[in-house]
């Protein structure tokens, strides 16, 4: 049944003394703000040319069914004011495949040189792979609506291909203590392909892994408030050459990766457990207030981490959590800012009154010092080299010399890159982290 | 935003005047010469008056009218012999013949006898029997006796004595439900004085079965406030709560209270939004003579009074319960998004340079972010009420009540612990450990103040209106600051927030009751009313430092709680109608009754919000050693030295984060019509079955002000719903009844919880999304009640009911990041509970304990609600008690009255079982709120004629207030909250004319 209630409270003499009933109290209607801008859902295939600028309005949806093609050499803006973000829903895609030379570029609104970080929203991918919780399914924060959802049982979903895109001055806040990272992905699955992506000045984390079994290569991240690297509810995907240099003028709690089982730290599974390969980790190289680790482990996690550079941090790596339980194999520590730290702090504080503390055992006494140090795994405390990585505005992460003393070997497993036997994911002479498609500019 | 201030006075001044003329456009023509004075008000059992007892009804007639052949008549009005009121349902018997009336709702009773010379016994429940003897009755003659009955005992019976009846006391509350179709409970403002509360809220409690949640919000038979409705003199009342239905009931001062009464069963000339329960409110009517009263009250608190109190720099105006505008946007701040790259109405972009000149503007115009401390007052409350009445000419008469209310309160609650939990890391373990680890120290300043205002006219003998207005407003100003173990972030950090919420109702109602002797008696009642409620959050502020762990320095975080401003504004307005048309079906004591009637309740809220933060400024530094130095020194600064010119712009920047969805309209209109018979099968049974059709439409459109170009973002739920209902009256005997009810009722989701989008309900709380493929929730209700009323002012009930409730609206958490909060339409559930209620005079024990009564209920109920398994994600529990559900709910009290002395006194105890606070979820127990002990004294001195000294103790016992999650390997409860409120005491002096 409907009835016209406002018809109906208007036209009681009443209704206009106490509601100011009249028509100009209604909202503005919704427009429609030209062709290049992107509002609500997608529900058909829909290609941008490269030949426009596009601009998403709000939280632009592309929905089951559909497939969003972004043709290479295509700008495509988040709207300021109303966070413009774009999600892919499980069962569509997005083929954002650029190339070197014109990659696909998600930028601020406002003109080259007052960019900022947090100008737009960000880029959500969703999918139907296996995600670590009860039921299966989970939620985005901050959006809502049908197909929001994510996780399922298909590991070998696609969500489409990123290819040689790169996110810039993104990380709005879409709900309170939530700001969309530069590119998530949620419940996505190893058939989408994810190769040179690289997202700067964001202002939460630059890559964040909700479950799923993506595989991604060739990941750069700079300057970033929060983690480089994020993964949570149950992430397995493999990683290989990855890069992240953080911003030094940023006080805030951010970490080379940073990794959760779940939020709970419960033993859900699938576990989290990521293999990842050839990864470069730049800190600030500097003593800051907040926290600031290589990687921090923690929440049940597992994971294999393999020919990994960790320097310029407050401590190479803190596992958090009594039933964490990484893997890291030759792998280099250096530079830790912390006075009297090498590789983690000692964790031999119990005093409930100490917690905070970096010396409280908050891992049921998991000693990282001899774990990191223990001699089967291969890693060293040594100098890397990588004295170009920390400079402002033009990091260059290659070693002086190709790091492959003590390197592993990745396997040949059909995405591995199996003759990266070093350490760290460049050679001295790697150039994969140059071209149009890469760009640190701070503004 | 801040406009609802004047539609407040609005509201106020222009309602009663539009409804003035209404009332004269529809006055009936003037009647005649008795007119119907401080007659019962139409709202909860009103078809007592018409159907209780099963003696002869005298009907609506000229009781004068000429006898019958043969016959002769005696009539007269029945009045209490000190306030003059007249005594409905006083019986008057023939001494000796089986003659025997009851007095109509204005005293009025008419006997037909032979001619001859009798004695009548004059009685009523709560009075000294009186004989009038030599009446002489001649054929054809009309005689008339007026009959006053004293409350003194002296006479034959030996009664107890209770003060003047009016709907007021509990003699006449207890037979207003023994008469009553419903099963329901109710306490009167005799009752409520003899309390130490003060509002509405507080007095419910006392109430069989209800419970009072957050000291705001009625339970009733331990069912969420989700299933009861509030009705003010018949109309629903709009709630100023953004994220729910519920009235809170402090708003209504027990001042202007005639009762509170809450129907526990539906029958179909009710609002059928209920399961628990239907609290109605009605206020005072009008007195008999000139009433002046004044009363002022001084309290003290054990933990709070002379203490310092968390605080911070207000308005001038705090101490009336509103902001004076310190707390609001700066003038001439735009109304358009103010953050980088926002498109002003112009065209052109906001430039950094203005957004820098906004924060500071905004930053200089809000004040300070720091908390300071006050000493903390004596809390105080006063109030004043006036009325009289008035004779008018030909029989017509115009009366008034006003009251005007204010308190104070200040209160501190230092140590409170606030913790949550991580759950059992493996399916194996059961054990939870400790997540973030609080302890939190709050002041809060409670200013509550308050007018009444009701005017009667009675045109005639059948014609009654009346007038009534509310303003009422509430404030909580409140400093708080939170320091501990945050586990997400693995540091210390302090939370300081500022914050003022305002809340006022207004409320204004013209009601009408008409009898057209022409129609067999039929009567006509009817009321209209409007309301605007609202809630304001100007100006809360809130900061986080977190502590490095290697310098123990706090140093400013920037987070969405940190830096941070927000304003919110919330508006309801409601206007409703309804009547009811009673119509006998011939005459007689058996005569059934038809009632018909509809109601109509439109409500428009409107909900608008912003917030604000302020961000680093990044980019700016180059990234030298000393620079950096420098910015980390200017982090570490407090608040006052941060948030300044000097920064804003260079450090920091403002950014708005309003949401899309911050904006939002609802709609939530009923229109509902019924039709029931009441009809005595025999003398002894009486049958009530109606049915009631409703038609409700909820609608809910967020829209985003800054963002036209987006769609608005709407949900609609609207539905036809019948619903049937029986009740069964059986008089086992004169004092004794069993009732039985079967009736459907329904429970709607509430606005939010129909919402397609996430709101947050305060900073740093989990995320709620509403569902909106909620419906309604469809409640099979059965009660059956055993009631006996053994002596005056006595009562022993034991009732038993059982609830099935289809689709219930359960509280689910929505796997995520942290977990989202949302709402599940449960396949089912159901309540099944007995209460037992006792009000007994001890003086059957010994002589001497004549003036001492035990008050005693206790409410049992076992509850459960299955959550859909298929869809169960990381609930912890597919079966558990409906949310809020207390297993037992009890109430004890000793009351004593000493008339000769002027000595009233009463110990209350109150305890409520442990019921759900929030579910849990990835088995994570749930959250419950433990039992708390309440131990109240009331001791009450009459002092000569006028004044009356009260002394209250409350909380004698303070028992903290207590939320757990499950326990600890040792056994130990795991505390989510705890903290104490203190014991308090007040001593009041009364003085009445």
């Amino acid at each position: 049944m409907r009835i016209n209630g406002t018809i109906l409270f208007c036209s009681t003499a009443l209704g206009v003394v106490l509601a100011g009933c009249s028509d100009a109290a209604d909202p503005v209607p919704p427009g429609n703000q030209g062709d290049t801008t992107l509002s609500g859902s997608i529900s058909e295939d829909r290609t941008l040319t490269a030949d426009k600028e596009w601009t998403l309005g709000g939280v632009v949806f592309v929905e089951a069914g559909a497939t969003l093609t972004i043709e290479p050499g295509t700008v495509i803006k988040g709207a300021a004011s109303s966070l413009g973000t774009l999600v892919v829903e499980p069962g569509s895609r997005l083929m954002a495949q650029g190339t070197a030379d014109a990659p696909i570029v998600f930028t601020s609104q406002a003109e080259p040189g007052d960019r900022l970080a947090g100008d737009w929203g960000g880029v959500i991918l969703l999918g139907n792979a296996p995600i670590n919780v009860p039921g299966g399914k989970a939620q985005v924060e901050g959006i809502t609506g049908e197909g929001t959802q994510y996780g399922g049982d298909d590991p070998d979903d696609s969500s489409g291909v990123v290819e040689y895109v790169r996110i810039e001055y993104s990380g709005v806040q879409l709900s309170p203590d939530n700001e969309i990272n530069g590119i998530t992905f949620a419940g996505v699955g190893r058939g989408t392909r994810v190769d040179h992506v690289m997202v700067h000045h964001t202002t939460d984390d630059c890559f964040e892994f909700f479950g799923g079994t993506v595989d991604a290569k060739h990941l750069l991240c700079a300057y970033n408030g929060d983690d480089g690297v994020d993964w949570d509810l149950g992430y397995t995907g493999r990683l290989q050459y990855v890069a992240v240099v953080q911003d030094a003028s940023i006080a805030d709690d951010a970490n080379g990766f940073e990794a959760d089982n779940d939020g709970d730290a419960t033993q859900n599974r699938p576990i989290s457990s990521p293999t990842i390969y050839n990864a470069t980790l730049c800190g600030q190289n500097k003593v800051v207030d907040k926290q600031q680790y290589g990687m921090l482990l923690r929440r049940s996690t597992e994971g294999t981490v393999v020919n990994t550079v960790i320097t310029g941090f407050e401590a190479c790596v803190d596992v958090g959590g009594a039933l964490t339980d990484p893997v890291a194999t030759s792998s280099i520590c250096h530079g830790s800012t912390a006075p009297g730290v090498t590789i983690a702090y000692e964790e031999t504080d119990t005093d409930e009154a100490s917690k905070g503390k970096p010396t409280y055992d908050d891992d049921g006494g998991f000693d990282e010092v001899a774990w990191w140090n223990d001699p089967a795994s291969g890693n060293s405390v040594t100098d890397p080299g990588l004295a170009n990585c920390f400079r402002a505005g033009d990091p260059d992460f290659r070693p002086a010399v190709t790091l492959s003393e003590g390197a592993a070997t990745p396997p040949e497993d059909g995405f591995f890159d199996a003759s990266a036997t070093y350490i760290g994911a460049f050679t001295a002479d790697d150039g994969w982290a140059t071209g149009a498609w890469v760009s640190f500019e701070a503004r | 935003m801040m406009r609802q201030g004047s539609w407040g006075v609005v509201a106020a001044l222009v309602a009663p005047l539009v409804w003035s003329s209404v009332a004269i456009a529809q006055q009936p023509a003037e009647g005649g010469d008795t007119p119907p004075t401080g007659g019962d008000a139409p709202a909860g059992g009103d078809m007592s008056a018409d159907a209780g007892a099963g003696e002869e009804g005298l009907g609506e007639e000229d009781p004068a009218r000429p006898p019958p052949a043969g016959k002769g008549v005696v009539w007269g009005v029945v009045t209490d012999a000190a306030t003059k009121e007249p005594i409905f349902d006083a019986q008057v018997a023939v001494v000796g013949a089986p003659s025997k009336v009851l007095a109509d709702v204005d005293g009025r009773f008419r006997l037909e006898l032979p001619p001859g010379e009798y004695t009548l016994r004059v009685w009523y429940e709560l009075y000294t029997a009186q004989r009038v003897q030599n009446v002489r009755v001649v054929a054809g003659a009309v005689a008339k006796i007026d009959v006053a009955l004293s409350t003194d005992k002296q006479a034959e019976d030996v009664i107890e004595v209770e003060a003047e009846v009016e709907r007021a006391s509990v003699g006449a509350q207890l037979l207003i439900r023994k008469n009553a179709a419903q099963v329901g409970d109710a306490i009167g403002a005799q009752e409520i004085a003899r309390t130490p509360d003060r509002s509405a809220s507080e007095a419910a409690r006392r109430v069989v079965g209800a419970t009072v949640v957050g000291n705001r919000y009625v339970v009733v038979r331990g069912l969420g406030d989700r299933y009861t409705n509030s009705l003010l003199n018949g109309a629903p009342l709009p709630s100023p709560e953004p994220d729910r239905q519920a009235v809170p009931l402090d708003l209504f001062p027990t001042l202007i209270l005639s009762d509170i009464t809450i129907l526990k069963s539906f029958t179909p000339d009710m609002p059928g939004d209920f399961a628990g329960g239907s609290v109605r409110i009605n206020t005072r009517e009008l007195p008999s003579k000139l009433l002046a009263q004044a009363q002022i009250t001084l309290g003290l608190n054990s933990v709070s009074t002379f203490q310092d109190r968390v605080s911070y720099a207000g308005g001038g105006l705090d101490w009336l319960g509103m902001d004076d505008g310190t707390r609001a946007l700066p003038a001439g701040f735009p109304n358009y998004k103010v953050t980088r790259l926002a498109e002003k109405p112009d065209g052109t972009v906001m430039s950094n340079d203005e957004l820098t000149g906004h924060g500071r503007q905004l930053a200089q115009t809000l004040g300070s972010m720091e908390t300071t401390r006050t000493q903390n007052l004596p809390n105080g409350s006063g109030n004043l009420v006036l009325g009289n009445t008035f004779d008018l000419p030909r029989g017509q008469k115009l009366g008034f009540t006003t009251a005007l209310s204010y308190g104070r309160r200040f209160t501190r609650r230092p140590d409170e612990v606030l913790r949550t939990y991580l759950p059992p890391p493996t399916a194996t373990s059961d054990e939870i450990g400790p997540r973030n680890t609080y302890v939190a120290d709050t002041g809060i300043d409670t200013v509550a103040w308050g007018g009444f205002g009701s005017a009667t006219w009675n045109s005639g003998k059948d014609h009654k209106v009346t007038l009534t207005g509310i303003y009422s407003r509430a404030s909580e100003n409140e400093g708080r600051e939170i320091a501990g173990f945050n586990d997400e972030r693995n540091v210390n950090v302090t939370d300081t927030r500022l914050r003022f919420v305002e809340r006022a109702l207004t409320f204004g109602q013209l009601l009408g009751e008409h009898r057209f002797p022409d129609l067999a008696h039929a009567t006509l009642t009817w009321n209209a009313s409007a309301s605007l409620a609202s809630s304001e959050e100007p100006g809360t502020r809130q900061n986080v430092y977190t502590q490095d762990a290697s310098t123990g320095v706090y140093g400013w975080e920037e987070s969405t709680l940190s830096g941070s401003y927000f304003f919110s504004e919330q508006t309801e307005r409601s206007l409703g109608a309804g009547f009811d048309w009673l119509q006998p079906l011939g005459e007689g004591e058996l005569a059934p009754k038809l009632k018909l009637g509809g109601l109509m309740t439109l409500r428009r809220r409107s909900f608008d919000s912003r917030r604000f933060r302020f961000i680093p400024f990044q980019g700016q530094s180059d990234g030298t050693e000393e620079e950096e130095e420098e910015q980390q020194a200017i982090f570490r600064q407090s608040p006052d030295q941060l948030f300044t010119a000097e920064y804003i712009g260079t450090e920091l920047i403002l950014r708005e984060e309003t949401r899309n969805t911050d904006t939002y309209n609802a709609d939530y209109d009923v229109f509902s019509g019924y039709l029931m018979t009441d009809a005595a099968l025999t003398r002894a049974v009486r049958v009530v079955v109606g049915g009631r059709v409703e038609a409700s439409r909820q609608t809910i459109n967020s829209f985003s002000p800054y963002a036209p170009e987006l769609a608005p973002v709407m949900n609609e739920l609207a539905s036809v719903t019948l619903l049937p209902a029986v009740s069964l009256l059986y008089k086992v005997t004169s004092t004794s009844n069993v009732r039985l009810g079967l009736s459907k009722t329904v429970a709607r989701p509430q606005l939010r919880e129909l919402a397609p989008f996430v709101f947050t309900d305060y900073f740093g709380a989990r995320e709620i999304v509403g569902e909106p493929g909620l419906t309604q929730t469809s409640i099979y209700n059965a009660d059956l009640r055993f009631e006996l009323f053994p002596g005056t002012g006595e009562v022993m009930a034991v009732s038993a009911f059982y609830k099935q409730f289809q689709d219930p609206i359960e509280q689910v958490i929505i796997p995520s990041g942290r977990g989202i909060v949302s709402y599940q339409n449960a396949p089912g559930g159901r309540n099944a509970g007995i209460e037992l209620e006792m009000r007994k005079t001890l003086g059957f024990m010994a002589p001497a304990l004549r003036d001492f009564q035990l008050i005693a209920n206790l409410t049992l109920v076992s509850s459960r609600v299955s959550l859909n398994t298929d869809d169960l994600g990381v609930q912890t529990n597919a079966v558990r008690p409906l949310a809020g559900q207390s297993p037992y709910v009890v109430n004890l009290g000793l009351d004593y009255a000493g008339e000769e002395t002027g000595t009233r006194a009463r110990v209350l105890y109150n305890v409520f079982g442990p019921r759900i606070s929030q579910v849990g979820s990835n088995r994570l127990p749930d959250v419950y709120e433990e039992p708390r002990h309440q131990l109240d004294v009331t001791f009450a001195q009459r002092l000569g004629q006028h004044v009356d000294l009260k002394l209250t103790l409350e909380n004698l016992l303070d028992s903290p207030v207590l939320f757990t999650q499950g326990e600890d390997a040792e056994g130990e409860a795991n505390v989510v909250n705890r903290f104490r409120n203190g014991v308090s005491g007040a001593l009041g002096v009364v003085i009445t004319n």
